[in-house]
This record gives structure tokens, sequence and C-alpha cells, in this order.
């Protein structure tokens, strides 16, 4: 349950921004499982929802009947109003429809988007809708009981109304409320709808209702507490003209008395239009949003009175437009309910009683012509029927010498073409300044316009030239050199700390006269990193600039040597092509093989693989060398064997006897098996695997040696 | 700005480090298997207009198969994370202003992509000091707030009198970022323009703008010497972090508009008109930015002895064998990696090796080195992180030992007198031993 308590707030939330979301979650809502409760906060998302719909229908409607609108606009408007997705979302919403027959509210803007779509099947729907209408129409809120007349009516669902009684009901509920106009309204849409099915009423509800609305003129001629605001103004233009609908002639002078004060009124919302601020859709439920929709609703409820008797009220097509425009202003796109009025607003404007503002526009276009210019209603309807003047042409708020306003001739296709004058100077920016008059409407108020057209032209360079500086500022100056523009790059040579100073003089390349455009700017390129820096020339008069490159800037920028090239670019907004020139390659510096290249911007590569050194084997003699200290080494062991021989051997001495031998065998091998580990330490052992081996062939030795040493000075004494 | 994805091993010496190594492993791969699964993406949006300006861009994430939620400002708290984790794999904020969103500060966005989300930034010219101060946190220089790209050079189309629409194709030509569409053609721009340090290893310009582009007041003169300008003026930066977060921050919102993506741009006749590059551009900046391509799952490192066994230590001058297994997300599915730039290195301090792999063709990349001749504690490192690639940070300890006494040449031709001499005087002593004990000659004489 609080999940879906939850998802019923998220939904509303997202129903003011996002129509798809809200329909998404009115869809999982819509079970009949859930909570009457969770579903009774559904109808203010979704009828937001529909409500947006109705209006964005309504302006393709709108736009489909224009009779000639531009493809732009109507681009324009398709984009931002994205047609397609409201289609999609109210052919969802038909079928969430049935399990929204219980709201009213929803019934009844889904049932007013299918007409405005013209869209049929609705039997199904109509039946529910219908059952659920008969019950509503005498409900006590006095907006419900509109909307199930409405689509009663519509429905052709034939409730059965008593309508005296709920007239007289209606109009009690109105006592002590007749300055709210807030419930005004709906109850004269109650009383109109009740009108309408029975074709008259009652004599005393007209009166009942003649007196609230003379109240209402007595508020509005200041007499009373009445809170003249613009939303109030336009409720009560409805209220008036919902009267008239009903043909209640005792209305009549009150309309008229009103009417008349809608220029002033206008005007008034004029200036309070010059305060608004833009501010995001999501923040403006109140304030400035609350402004939009009550100028929206003055607009439709001023066309309704004009449609009675509108003659020779003169209208402020320049406050209208900027009204209008404001309201149409994209960023309001995202408020539904800002949508909604507009719609209605604009369906008053399509009504064509309400003068519609001209909306001036120049397409510009490529060759001889500047471009045309259009003059349309804000409904994208082409004015076919007015003169269009341009009045002046001006530079830096200069005129353009000899111009003289020319008027524009209507070409078939419905715009006003526009050559580019012959006596305009330069190329350039310029400000051109268009009147605009219509034939055909009431009024006779001008529009005016004012557009900055370029007249294009290709630059040149005129006047190059490129002088090393000095090292030291007491030198003397090297003489520049004068380059042509376009000729090869001069190879430029920079030692100790000189710079550069280049000076250049940009035309126009018909003409010849001096042209400042936006872009004058070096571009240094590094040669080995492909490092570009851009430095800005210093305009020193027009068309006249100048830079220096100092050492230091270089050193800063480019690094104390290396090769750097340098190029000119120049553009401007009337310029057909930008100019980039190479002009010169400067080498700074020695040029080194030692200094490596920096490494390239923006690009990766691997790093550069790593072999380790390793320490260098360590120098040895020559062979000769060894072999002669072999030699010197085996010259004891060579001595001894010539000692031996020439002393002679005769061994007498070995031991006798069983007993003796074995004691000389295990001394000797106890020393040979010594030497012997000496030499296996050598190849294989290491000293912890030989020490012990070596304790014990020492245990061995000392004990065989002891007793064979024993026994040789045993025999030895025995036989001395 | 977040911390290395760094896998320690100290085989032998400490047991649970295997342990941990693989728990990371574990932790990283579940990660990695969900690559390809359908994301949360949460979008910020200054204004409620703007996600129909963008249809095609969210319509596109939501044909993908990603989750899309559209917060604009003034509906409620946005809550990017929880305490424990991320409410989305990605944010993509569209606005110029990150305080209209009520919950959402730079402490939360920084949070954010420390913990592995991933972030696209869109903003214009009126970019205001949140989201100035948020591309700094990341390294990022936006523009003066004012100032716009503008180039006359390559309008859209040359009688629209706004050189601030203007089309560049600069675009990054590296494979992991754009692939085979680094050449889809022109790219409609208008916004502000972006520097960071050339020196940066996590940031790579995605578009930049043309050799005649440059950024200044519309309308106005330049004053300054000193213009950002050229391709050194970043239109689109992309940010790799080494938690492999990825974030992207444009200088235009519009460039990710239908407006700019349904655009024909004029050729020279109208049989050469062609369609902007934009929404190509931009899928693959989203492809991108949510983990979708340029992926990389690195597995089954492994070293040893040339011709033998893996072993926690070797010995100086050893030629021992690397190997590993790399795959690369591409289209939905994992692939083998084709990369020719993979190095490991031998560490102490500094690599005292490094060596580029080869591989198979299969993933399987491979080294053969030769250990130096210094011993100490060093470390197999694999520290890949190709601009564009996700980062592959491996690092093992390995020390190097130096020779044994029996484990040097036995027999030296120069130190021959020695031996000669040794084993003469153990034959001498032994020959005097028995000619000293059992000779009689002398004696008998």
């Amino acid at each position: 349950f609080l999940f879906f308590l939850a998802s019923v707030e998220r939904g509303a939330r997202f129903a003011r921004n996002d129509v798809r979301a809200a329909a998404s979650c009115a869809s999982r809502l819509s079970s009949p499982a859930f909570h009457e409760d969770v579903r009774g906060t559904m109808p203010g998302t979704c009828g937001w929802t529909i409500a947006w719909m109705v209006s964005c229908l309504w302006w393709r409607h709108v736009l489909a009947k224009g009779t000639q609108p531009r493809d732009y606009l109507r681009e324009g408007w398709s984009r931002a109003w994205n047609v397609d997705l409201i289609e999609d979302v109210l052919l969802d919403a038909r079928g969430l429809n049935r399990d929204f027959v219980g709201r009213t509210k929803d019934a009844y803007y889904t049932v007013v988007a299918n007409e405005r779509l013209q869209l049929d099947d609705l039997e199904v729907i109509n039946d529910e809708v219908c059952a659920q209408v008969k019950q509503l129409v005498d409900a006590e809120n006095v907006e419900v009981q509109h909307r199930a007349l409405v689509l009663d009516r519509r429905l052709g669902c034939k409730a059965d109304v008593d309508v005296p009684t709920l007239a007289k009901k209606v109009l009690g509920n109105l006592e002590g409320r007749r300055t709210n106009l807030r419930w005004l309204r709906p109850t004269m849409n109650v009383l109109k709808e009740l009108h309408e099915k029975a074709g008259e009423l009652p004599q005393d509800v007209k009166d009942g209702f003649a007196t609230a609305v003379a109240g209402l003129i007595d508020l509005l001629d200041g007499k009373g507490t009445f809170q003249n605001s613009v939303n109030n103004a336009g409720l009560a233009y409805h209220v008036f003209a919902d009267a008239v609908d009903m043909n209640f002639p005792s209305m009549k002078p009150a309309v008229q008395k009103v009417a008349k004060s809608i220029p002033q009124l206008f005007q008034h919302l004029a200036a309070a239009s010059k305060t608004f601020t833009i501010v995001p859709p999501g923040d403006t439920r109140d304030g400035e949003l609350g402004s939009l929709i009550a100028t929206a609703n003055i607009l439709s409820g001023a066309s309704r009175l004009l449609a009675i008797d509108g003659k020779g009220v003169a209208m402020d097509l320049e406050n209208m437009t900027a009204i209008a425009g404001y309201l149409m202003g994209e960023k309001n796109v995202g408020s539904p309910e800002a949508a909604y009025y507009l719609g209605e607003a604009i369906h008053a404007l399509k009504s064509g009683v309400l003068p519609d503002p001209m909306l001036v526009f120049l397409e510009p276009e490529e060759g001889e012509a500047w471009g045309t210019v259009y003059v349309a209603s804000l409904t994208g309807r082409l004015e076919d029927d007015c003169k269009v003047t341009v009045e002046s042409i001006s530079q830096d708020g200069k005129g353009v010498l000899g111009f003289k306003a020319k008027t524009l001739s209507r070409s078939e296709e419905g715009g006003y073409p526009m050559q580019v004058p012959g006596n305009a100077a330069s190329m350039g920016l310029y400000d051109v300044a268009i009147q605009v008059k219509s034939t055909a409407r009431a009024s006779k108020a001008a529009r005016n316009a004012v557009f900055s057209m370029c007249m294009y032209g290709a630059l040149k360079v005129d006047g190059f030239s490129v002088q090393v500086l000095p090292a030291k500022k007491e030198a003397e100056e090297y003489p520049p050199m004068e380059m042509t523009w376009k000729e090869g790059p001069e190879e430029v040579k920079l030692v100790d700390r000189q710079g550069l100073k280049i000076k250049a003089s940009v035309v126009d390349k018909e003409t010849g006269t001096a042209f400042s455009p936006k872009q004058v700017f070096l571009a240094l390129t590094d040669v080995g990193a492909g490092y570009t820096t851009h430095l800005a020339m210093e305009k020193k008069e027009q068309g006249k600039y100048e830079a220096k490159i100092s050492h230091s800037l270089l050193d800063k920028k480019q690094g104390s040597a290396g090769a750097f090239t340098i190029d000119l670019i120049v553009g401007d907004l009337c310029a057909t092509e930008t100019i980039r020139w190479n002009f010169a390659n400067v080498q700074m510096g020695e040029a080194s093989t030692n200094t490596p290249s920096p490494k390239p911007r923006w690009t990766y590569s691997k790093k550069p693989d790593i072999i380790h050194v390793e320490r260098p084997a360590e120098t040895i003699p020559h062979s000769i060398l060894p072999a002669v200290f072999v030699g010197i080494a085996l010259t004891p062991l060579l001595g001894l064997g010539v000692l031996l021989s020439k002393l002679g051997l005769e061994f007498g001495g070995l031991p006798k006897g069983f007993k003796a031998n074995v004691v000389a065998a295990g001394f000797h091998g106890g020393v040979l098996g010594i030497l012997l580990l000496y030499v296996t330490f050598w190849f294989v052992l290491n000293l912890k695997q030989t020490l012990p081996v070596l304790l014990g062939l020492l245990a061995w030795t000392v004990f065989f040696g002891r007793l064979h040493l024993k026994g040789k000075v045993h025999n030895k004494q025995k036989t001395a | 700005l977040v911390g290395f994805v760094h896998l320690d091993c100290d085989r032998g010496s400490d047991p649970t480090a295997m342990a941990r190594l693989l728990l990371l492993l574990a932790a990283l791969g579940s990660t990695w298997w969900t690559m390809g699964a359908a994301k949360e993406v949460l979008v910020l949006m200054e204004a409620p207009v703007l996600q129909w300006k963008h249809a095609k861009l969210l319509d596109g994430l939501r044909s993908g198969g990603h989750q899309v939620e559209i917060r604009t400002p003034g509906r409620g708290i946005v809550q990017l994370a929880t305490e424990e984790e991320n409410r989305a794999d990605a944010l993509l904020v569209f606005a110029n202003d990150l305080k209209k969103f009520k919950g959402v500060s730079i402490r939360d966005v920084m949070r954010f992509v420390d913990r592995g989300g991933n972030l696209v930034v869109a903003v214009d010219e009126d970019v205001e000091k949140s989201m100035v101060d948020l591309a700094a946190e990341f390294g990022i220089e936006f523009e003066q707030r004012g100032k716009m790209a503008i180039d006359y050079a390559r309008p859209v189309e040359l009688h629209e009198h706004d050189p601030t629409v203007f089309v560049t194709d600069q675009i990054n030509p590296e494979p992991a970022f754009f692939g085979d569409e680094a050449d889809a053609g022109d790219v409609v721009y208008q916004g502000i323009g972006m520097s960071f340090s050339p020196s940066s290893e996590l940031l790579s310009p995605l578009l930049t703008g043309t050799p005649t582009t440059y950024s200044s007041i519309p309308g106005e003169e330049v004053r300054e010497t000193s213009v950002l300008a050229g391709k050194e003026i970043v239109l689109v930066t992309a940010l790799q972090a080494r938690n492999n977060a990825r974030a992207v921050f444009s200088g235009s919102l519009k460039m990710f508009s239908d407006d700019f993506m349904d655009m024909i741009l004029p050729g020279e006749s109208p049989e050469e008109d062609v369609e902007s590059a934009n929404q190509v551009v931009c899928e693959e900046i989203l492809k991108w930015v949510l983990q979708e391509k340029s992926v990389l799952k690195a597995s089954n490192f492994h070293h040893r002895i040339i011709g033998g066994e893996k072993q926690s230590m070797y010995r100086i001058k050893d030629e021992v064998e690397f190997f590993t297994h790399i795959e690369e997300f591409v289209e939905g599915e994992w692939v083998p990696f084709q990369g020719n730039d993979v190095q490991v290195e031998y560490v102490m301090l500094d690599p005292y090796v490094r060596r580029t792999m080869q591989h198979d063709g299969n993933g399987n990349f491979f080294v053969q080195m030769k250990l130096p001749d210094v011993y100490g504690v060093f470390k197999f490192v694999v520290d890949y992180h190709h601009p564009g690639f996700s980062w592959i940070k491996y690092t093992e300890r390995v020390p190097a030992r130096p020779f044994q006494h029996n484990e040097y040449e036995r027999f030296i031709y120069s130190a021959y007198p020695y031996y000669v001499s040794a084993f003469s005087n153990m034959l001498c002593f032994f020959t005097i031993g028995i000619v000293f004990l059992y000779n009689t000659e002398g004696k008998s004489k």
C-alpha cells in the first residue's frame, strides 16, 4: 500500500513533465484491486496530462488549418510539442479511460481530446461514461456538475436532469461567493449547459444570475472590493461572454462597457510582461506562471467578447505581440497548465475576432538576395496584404550613405524578397530596419523590425611584414621583411633572445577598403609536438594589426629551442572564407639533435621497452698468464717428485698385521676423505652440507691417526 | 580521485594475501559480468522541455534496454546514492547549474563517481559556478561564462549569421572511443570550450576544435593576446577514472539534441548534402560512458621460468615468461582483446625491465624476459591504461635473489693457477704423509 502511495506521488510529479510516465503510472494504479483512496489521487495527475494533450492537439489543429504555414514554423511547433508523443499517450489514455470513468474530469478531457482528434470507436467508453455521468450531474461540486453536463450533451447520455431545481441549487451555492470568480465561472458554465439542455431557464434563475453579473460589473467599476487582477478580469470576461451566449438582453450594455476597457487592460498586461522573468517551469506554479495563465485566459475571454461587439476597439498590436510571444516561449512548454491555457488563447486568436499579432521574420538566402521577409500571424498564417519597407541600413549606428527607403514587392510565393542594396558600402555587418503595415487589419499600426545582415565578401591580406626583433633594446633593428600574401613560408632563424614583430593589413578584396575582421590570429605550431599556441593580433587601426612575439613568450610557449611554423588566421562573420596562411617557419636557437622531441599532445603511445643493462664482466688477463702460473703452481709438485726420485723410495715401514693395516687404511682413508670432501664441496656441496661431514671425517681421521701413530711409536720403541 | 584497484600478491610470505586477492577478483569479476546488463540511468535536466529536445538520445537509451529516470528541478529531492550504494549506474546532468537540483551537490556527484558511477555532464555558455567547480574536480577548466566556441571557417550554413554553430571533424581517433566511427564526419557544435592539462593521464579529448576555432564572446573582438583556439580548445572531454568509472564533459547541450542530430549539412550540391555525425558520435559517447564498449577484463596472470615452474622468487638473470588473458566487452559479449601495447614491468621502485606483450589473437598475452642482474624486492606490474579502455592494474611481488655459491661457474680459466695449486697442495700433502710414514730408503742408508 505504501509502495503504491509513493507511486502515486511520483506519478503526480511526473505528470507535469512526462505524460508517458504519467500514463504508465495511471495504468498501474487503475486496477480496481487498489484502494479507492489511492485511486482518488489520480484524477489530478491524469487530468492535467490529458489537458496538456488537448491543448497540444489544438495547436497542431491550428497549424494544419493555417493557410500557408511556413515550414519552419510548423516544424518548430511539431518539435516543441512532439505531436507523435501526444497521440501515443492519448491512445493509451483511451484504453485507460475505462478505469477512469468515475472521474468526470478525466472523462471530460478524454472525450474532448477524442473529438479534437476526430477519433471514433468511443461507443464502449461512452456507455460506461454515461452511466457515471448520470450519477454525477447532481453532484455537490459545481465543476463536477459542469463536466458531467458537458459529457451528457456531447455523448448524448440523456441524463435525467431536473433543470430548474439544479439551476436554483447552483445559484444557491453561489450566494455569498458572488465576487469569487473561480466559483462564478463554473456556476455560469453549469447554467449555460442547463440553458442549452432545457432550451430556456426559469425567469427567477435568469434574474438571480443577472444580479450576480450586475454585482460583478459594479466591482469592475470600482464599487466594492474586487481584486482587479488579470486573472479575475479574464474570468469576468468569460462570465460576460457566457451570459451573452445565453442571450440575456440585459447583459449587452455591460458587455459593451467591459469591451471598451480591453485595450487598457492589454496595455497593463504589456507593461507587466516587460517585468516577466523566465523561470524554470517547475518552479512556476504560482507567480510568473500564474500571470501567464491569466494572460492566456484574458486573451480567450476578450476574444469572445469582441466576437460579440468588438467593432471600433483599437488594439495595441505591439503589446499583443509581446504578450503572445512571451506566452509562446518554449520554456513554458514544460507546464501543462500554461500549455492548456495557451491553447485556449490560441483558440481565441484563431477565431479571427481578436487581432492576431504580426510576426516579421527574415529567411536568409544566398546570392543576390539578402533574403525574403515574411509576415505571418501568430498562428502561422501568412499575411499577403502588407506594405513592407526597408527603412534604413546602418553600420555602427551610421546610416549607409545614399540609401533611400525602399518598398519591397510581394513574390508569388508569399514573401517579400529583399535584394542586396547596390549602394551599400563594403562587406560587413549591417542593421536593416524594416517596417510592416497591414492593409487588411483593423489596426493600421506598423510593425517594426531590425535584422542584422551581412554584406558578404572575400578578405585579402594587403601589406604584410615580418621583422626580427633584436635581443637587446639598444641594438640596431633588423629591417622588416615585406611579404606578399600567399607566398611560400619564409625561413626565419632566431638566435640569442631575438623575437618577431609581425604587421598585417586586411582589406575587402572587392573594394580594397580596410576591414577589421573579428578573428586575426597567429598560430604557432611546434613542429615536433604539434602543439599550437594562438595569439590574437592587436588592432592598431581599421584593418591594421600588429603582434610582437618576444623571446620570453616563445620560450614559455614553445620552449627555448626548436622549430615551429607560424600561420596567419583571418576570419569574420561576413567573410566568405577564412584565410589561413603559413607565412614563416622559425628555427629557435641551434637545431639540436640531442633534444628529444616533446611528446605530441593528445596522442597515446606505449612506453618504450626497457632491457636491463647488466654490469660489464670483469676484465680477465690474457690466457697465457694463467698457463704460466699453472706451470709455476705445479713446480712444488714436480719438485717433490724429483726429490723423491733422487732420494729413492722404499716402503719398508708399511704396517704389518691385520690390525695395523686396518688402522693405517682408516687413517689414510680419513685424510683422503677430507681431501675428497673438499673437492666435492667445490663442485656440489655448500658449507652447511660440508661441515657435518667434515666433522665426522675429522673425528674418524683423528681416531685412526692416533691409533696409527701410537702403533708406529710402539713399533719403533720395540725395534729400538 | 579514486582508489586503485590494487592487487598485491605476496605469495608465500602472507597466507591471507591470496585469499584477499581471490576475494577481490571475485568482486571485480561479478562487476564485470553484469557489464552487459541494462543500466539504470538517472537524468537530471535543467528544464522539462529538454527531454523533448533530446528525445532521440533518451529513446536510444530506453531502446538499449536501460531504465531511464528523468528528474527536473523543483520536483523534490534528488538522491544519487544511499549510504551503501549508488542509486543508478549512470548519471546524466544536462544542466548549467547543479544547485537547481535539491539534494545534489558536487560532493554527491564525486561520491557517485568514486563508487564507480558513470557520469555525463553537458552544459552550454550559461554554465554556472557549480558546474564549473564540478568540472574542476575532474581537472577540467571550462571557459569563462559567456564565451563560446566560434568558427567562421566552418559554419553550418554560411548565411545563418551564427558562427557559434559550426562543424568540427576533430574526433579522437583512438579506437576505444569511437571505433570505426572516428571518421563519421562533421559534428555540429554550439557551446562553450574547455581545456585541461595535457599531462593528465585520466583525461582525453573526445572532440576538439578545428584549426580555425577559437573561444571568445560572440560578436566581440578578441582583446586578450593569448587565446584558447584550434585543437587546444576541447569541446568534449572523457575521463577514465582509476576505479574504471567513466565521465564525459560536454560544453554543448545542443550537441546531443534532436535538432543537431537531424541537421542536414549542405554539400557542394544538393546531392552531396549529408547528415551531421552528431547522432553517431553521441551514441558512441553514451555507449562508452555506460561501459558498453572498451571494457577490459584481465585474468590468469601467471609467470614461470622458461620451460620450468612458477616460483615465488627468481634468481637474477633468470629467463622467465609472463602470461595473462585479456578480453574486451564488444557488442554485449566478451571477445579476445587485440591490443598490441600491453606491457609488463619488473619493478623495484623503478622498472628495471619493461616488455611489450605479444598475443596469439585469442586474448592470450605472453612475453619472455631476462630478469636484471640486481637482486631485491621486485614486483611484476601490469598497468595498462590505454586512453578509452578500462584500466588494468595488476601487481605481484616476486623478489629476485643473487646466485648461490654453487651456482657460479666452477672453473674459470684465469683461476686455473689457483685450482692447480690447491689440488697439487693436497696431493703433495698426501704424498709427503705416505713417504714420511712409510719410506725406509733414507733410514736404511
